[in-house]
C-alpha cells in the first residue's frame, strides 16, 4: 500500500473469500469508506460524551453535591441529555454506518452517490448537537423518559430518518441479488418501519401534545419502538449476519428466524405500554402491552432457535469479533426475559431502578456490543489497513462484558428489586422506610453502577482513538496533503 | 430483495395497528382523551353550575411557569406525580395521597410530567405539606422548602437532592429585603458569612408550582379515603 495515496482494501483482509470475490468485496468496502468512517467517528465522539454524562448523572443520584452549582449540570438536565446523545448520538450514527455498511454487503451492489449520505449525517449530528445544547443549557428536554430530546431536535431526527430510510429502499431496489436474508429484513424494520413509528409517536407526545396522560401513553409507546422497531433490529441485523459468517456454520434453522422475525414485527409495537403498570391511564391499556410483552417470548424463543448451537461455540476468529456478537445475543435473550418480570406481578419494581436497568442492558449490551463488534470487523475493510492496536480489542471486550453484567445486575436486582422491596415494606400502617433511607440503601448498587460507566467510557476512548487512527488514512485532506509531499 | 413490498406493507400495517389502538384511540376516546373537568352538580346530573369549583383546578400564569421549570430543571427525574391506589404499593401509607391517581387528574397538564423512578418522594399532592392556614406556620414551610431547594443538606443531612443553590441571590445577613428571603445556616453557604438568600423569581414560581400540586379531591371514578395524609419527616415531604 502507497503512503502516499489513500488506500483500498487489501485481499488480504478477504481470508474466506476467493480472489475475485476478494476484488468485489474490496471494491464494495472501498465505496463506503468515507461515510462509514464518518458515522463511526461521530458514533464513537457522542458515546464518550454520553458515557460521560451518564456517570456524572450516576454519580449524582448518590452524593447529591457533585457538580451540583451549575444549572447545566443539574441531574435532571444531565441524565436527560446521556439518554439522547447514547440512543441518538451514539446508537444513530452507529446504526446508520453499519445499516449501510450491510446493505451494500448483502444487496452486493456499492452504494450509489455516498456523498450525500456524509451531507446526511452532518444534518443527523446537527440534531444530535441541537439535543445536547438545548438539554443542557436550555432545559429543553421533554420529561419524557426515552424521549428525551427537545422538539426541534427531534424533528430533524425524524426527517433524516424518513431520508435514510427511502436511500435504503433505492439501495435495496438495486440489488444484484435474489436472495434476501434475514438481516435485510431486519435492517428494513431499523430502516423504514421506525421513522413512522417515531414520527407518529412523536406529533402526539411532543409537536401536537394529546391532553394530559395522552402524551404520556404516546412518549411511552414511542419510547419502546427507539428498542424494538429500532436498536433491537439492527442488532438483530447484525448477529444474524455475522454468527454464521464468523462461527463457520450455518444457521441450523434459517425459517425459524425467519418466522422469529415476523413474529417479533407484528407484537414488538404492541408492548410499548406494558411500563405504565399502575399508572393513572386505563387498565387495558397496560394489559395488552403486558400480554404483549408475554407473548413476544415466542420471538425471543424462535430468534434463540435460529441462532442455534453459532450462540453458544466456544469457537473464535482471528479478529476477535465473534465474542462481541455472541455476548450481544445472548444480552438480547438475558434482556427478553428481565422485560417479563414486571408483568409477572412484580409490583414492587414500579418507580425503581428496574427499567434503567432494562434500558442499559438494551443499549449497552444488545445494541452497542453487536456494533462495536461490527465496527471492529468493518473499520480495517473500509479503510484498508488493520487496526493500529489489535490488542485493544480483546481488552475492549472483556472490561466492556464484565461492564454490563456488574452494571446491569447493579440496576436490575440491586436498585431495583431489592429496593422496590424495601420501598413497599410496611409496618403498623407506616412505610418502613423513607426516602432518604431508601436513598442510602441503593447508593452501594449506584456506585457499582457508576464504576460499570466509567469502564465503558474507557473502553469507547479506545475505540474512538482506533478510528481517529484509521481516519486520518483516508482523511481527503491529508490524503492530498501527503500527495502534495510526494510530488 | 423481490419480496420488499410484502414485507413493508405487512410490517408497517402490524406498527399502525398497534399506534392506532394504544394512541390513537385513547387520543379520541371519552374515557381518556375526552374527558372534562369535574363539579359537584356536574357529577350528580351532569351540568356544572356556574361559579362551582372545578376539579382538577386549573393553573395560574405563575403556576405554568413553576411547572415549565420544574421540566426545565427535569425534577420529574426523580419526582414522580402519580399517586398508585391503594391495592398497589404503599403510597397511602407513605401519605402521598387518600386516592390512586387517575386520567382526568392531569387533563389542564399540556405536559404531564408523571416520573418514572422515584429517588424521592412523589409529589402529586406536595402542595398539602405546604400550605398551612396559619400565616406563621405557612411563612415557616416556605422557608424551610426554599432553604432545601438552595441546600437540601441544610434540612437533611443525608438528602441526595441536587442543590439549586443558582436559583437564590446570596447577601449579606440581615441586607436583605424581600419577606422570603432566609438565613443560610453556618457551613450551607459560601465561606466567611454570615449570609441570607434572596429567591429569585424563578424560585418563587417553582415554589408557587409545589404548593399547586394536590390531587385531594374527589372524582366520580375515584373518591378519597377519609383518613387525611399522614405527616411526614424531611425526607418524605421536603
Amino acid at each position: 500500500m502507497s503512503n502516499t495515496t489513500c488506500p483500498v482494501a487489501p485481499a488480504a483482509l478477504y481470508p474466506e473469500a476467493d480472489a475475485r470475490e476478494s476484488k468485489t468485496l474490496a471494491a464494495f468496502d472501498t465505496s463506503l469508506q468515507l461515510p462509514v468512517v464518518l458515522f463511526a467517528l461521530k458514533a464513537g465522539g457522542w458515546l464518550i460524551l454520553g458515557l460521560l454524562l451518564a456517570l456524572i448523572g450516576s454519580v449524582q443520584l448518590f452524593n447529591g453535591t457533585f457538580l451540583t452549582d451549575c444549572e447545566w449540570f443539574t441531574h435532571g438536565r444531565v441524565q436527560a441529555a446521556a439518554e439522547t446523545l447514547l440512543t441518538f448520538g451514539w446508537g444513530g450514527n452507529a446504526l446508520l454506518g453499519l445499516a449501510f455498511w450491510l446493505l451494500v454487503r448483502l444487496t452486493r451492489r456499492a452504494l450509489p452517490s455516498p456523498l450525500l449520505l456524509i451531507v446526511g449525517a452532518i444534518g443527523w449530528n446537527f440534531g444530535v448537537a441541537s439535543a445536547l445544547v438545548g438539554t443542557l443549557v436550555l432545559g429543553d428536554q421533554t420529561g419524557f423518559v426515552g424521549l428525551q430530546a427537545p422538539a426541534y431536535s427531534a424533528v430533524i431526527f425524524a426527517f433524516s430518518l424518513f431520508v435514510f430510510g427511502a436511500w435504503a429502499l433505492a439501495a435495496l431496489r438495486g440489488s444484484g441479488s435474489d436472495h434476501s436474508y434475514v438481516s435485510e429484513w431486519f435492517l428494513l424494520v431499523a430502516m423504514t418501519v421506525f421513522p413512522w413509528a417515531y414520527a407518529s409517536g412523536l406529533l402526539v407526545s411532543v409537536i401536537f401534545p394529546g391532553r394530559g396522560v395522552v402524551a404520556v401513553l404516546a412518549s411511552t409507546w414511542t419510547a419502546h419502538t427507539v428498542y424494538g422497531l429500532w436498536l433491537a433490529p439492527a442488532a438483530l441485523a447484525v448477529i444474524f449476519y455475522f454468527l454464521p459468517k464468523l462461527s463457520g456454520r450455518a444457521l441450523p434453522s434459517y425459517h425459524l428466524a425467519v418466522l422469529g422475525f415476523w413474529v417479533w414485527v407484528v407484537i414488538a409495537p404492541w408492548t410499548g405500554t406494558t411500563s405504565l403498570g399502575g399508572a393513572p391511564v386505563p387498565v387495558w391499556i397496560t394489559a395488552v402491552g403486558g400480554a404483549a410483552t408475554l407473548a413476544l417470548l415466542m420471538a425471543y424463543t424462535l430468534l434463540a432457535s435460529g441462532m442455534g448451537t453459532a450462540l453458544l461455540n466456544a469457537r473464535t476468529d482471528s479478529d476477535g469479533i465473534l465474542p462481541w456478537i455472541r455476548f450481544a445475543a445472548l444480552a438480547f435473550l438475558v434482556h427478553g426475559l428481565l422485560s417479563v418480570f414486571p408483568v409477572l406481578g412484580y409490583d414492587s419494581l414500579r418507580f425503581t431502578h428496574f427499567s434503567s436497568g432494562l434500558s442499559f442492558i438494551g443499549i449497552a449490551g444488545v445494541f452497542s456490543m453487536a456494533a462495536l463488534g461490527a465496527y471492529y470487523y468493518i473499520l480495517p475493510r473500509v479503510v484498508g489497513a488493520p487496526l493500529p492496536v489489535p490488542g485493544l480489542v480483546g481488552f475492549h471486550f472483556h472490561s466492556s462484558a464484565l461492564a454490563i453484567v456488574v452494571g446491569g445486575f447493579a440496576l436490575c436486582l440491586g436498585a431495583g428489586l431489592s429496593l422496590g422491596e424495601a420501598a413497599v415494606q410496611v409496618h403498623d400502617g407506616k412505610a418502613a422506610l423513607d426516602y432518604t433511607q431508601l436513598s442510602s440503601l441503593a447508593s452501594t448498587s449506584l456506585a457499582f453502577q457508576s464504576a460499570a460507566l466509567l469502564i465503558l467510557l474507557v473502553g469507547a476512548i479506545a475505540f474512538h482513538l482506533q478510528t481517529l487512527a484509521l481516519w486520518t488514512r483516508i482523511c481527503p485532506f491529508l490524503c492530498a496533503c501527503r500527495s502534495l509531499r510526494a510530488n | 430483495m423481490k419480496s420488499a413490498p410484502f414485507f413493508l406493507l405487512g410490517a408497517l400495517a402490524s406498527t399502525v395497528c398497534a399506534w392506532s389502538a394504544l394512541v390513537f384511540v385513547p387520543l379520541s376516546s371519552s374515557d381518556i382523551g375526552g374527558l372534562n373537568s369535574m363539579t359537584e352538580q356536574a357529577e350528580k346530573d351532569g351540568s356544572p353550575q356556574v361559579g362551582e369549583t372545578r376539579f382538577p383546578r386549573m393553573e395560574n400564569g405563575q403556576h405554568a411557569q413553576g411547572a415549565l421549570l420544574y421540566g426545565s430543571l427535569g425534577c420529574n427525574a426523580c419526582h414522580t406525580q402519580q399517586v398508585l391506589p391503594a391495592t398497589e404499593g404503599a403510597d397511602f401509607e407513605r401519605g402521598f395521597g387518600r386516592r390512586g391517581s387517575v386520567a382526568r387528574d392531569y387533563i389542564n397538564q399540556d405536559r404531564a410530567l408523571l416520573g418514572q423512578v422515584r429517588v424521592g418522594p412523589d409529589l402529586a399532592n406536595a402542595g398539602l405539606k405546604l400550605t398551612d392556614a396559619d400565616a406563621k406556620k405557612q411563612a415557616e414551610l416556605l422557608a424551610r422548602l426554599h432553604l432545601y431547594l438552595y441546600n437540601p443538606r441544610a434540612v437533611n443531612a443525608h438528602s441526595t437532592a441536587p442543590a439549586y443553590a443558582f436559583l437564590y441571590e446570596v447577601v449579606a445577613a440581615g441586607t436583605a429585603k424581600a419577606p422570603d428571603a432566609f438565613e443560610i445556616p453556618e457551613g450551607f453557604g459560601p465561606h466567611g458569612g454570615p449570609w441570607a438568600a434572596v429567591p429569585t423569581e424563578k424560585a418563587r414560581q417553582l415554589v408557587r408550582y409545589l404548593q399547586f400540586l394536590s390531587q385531594d379531591y374527589d372524582l366520580p371514578e375515584a373518591k378519597r379515603v377519609q383518613e387525611k395524609p399522614k405527616a411526614h419527616g424531611h425526607g418524605e415531604a421536603h
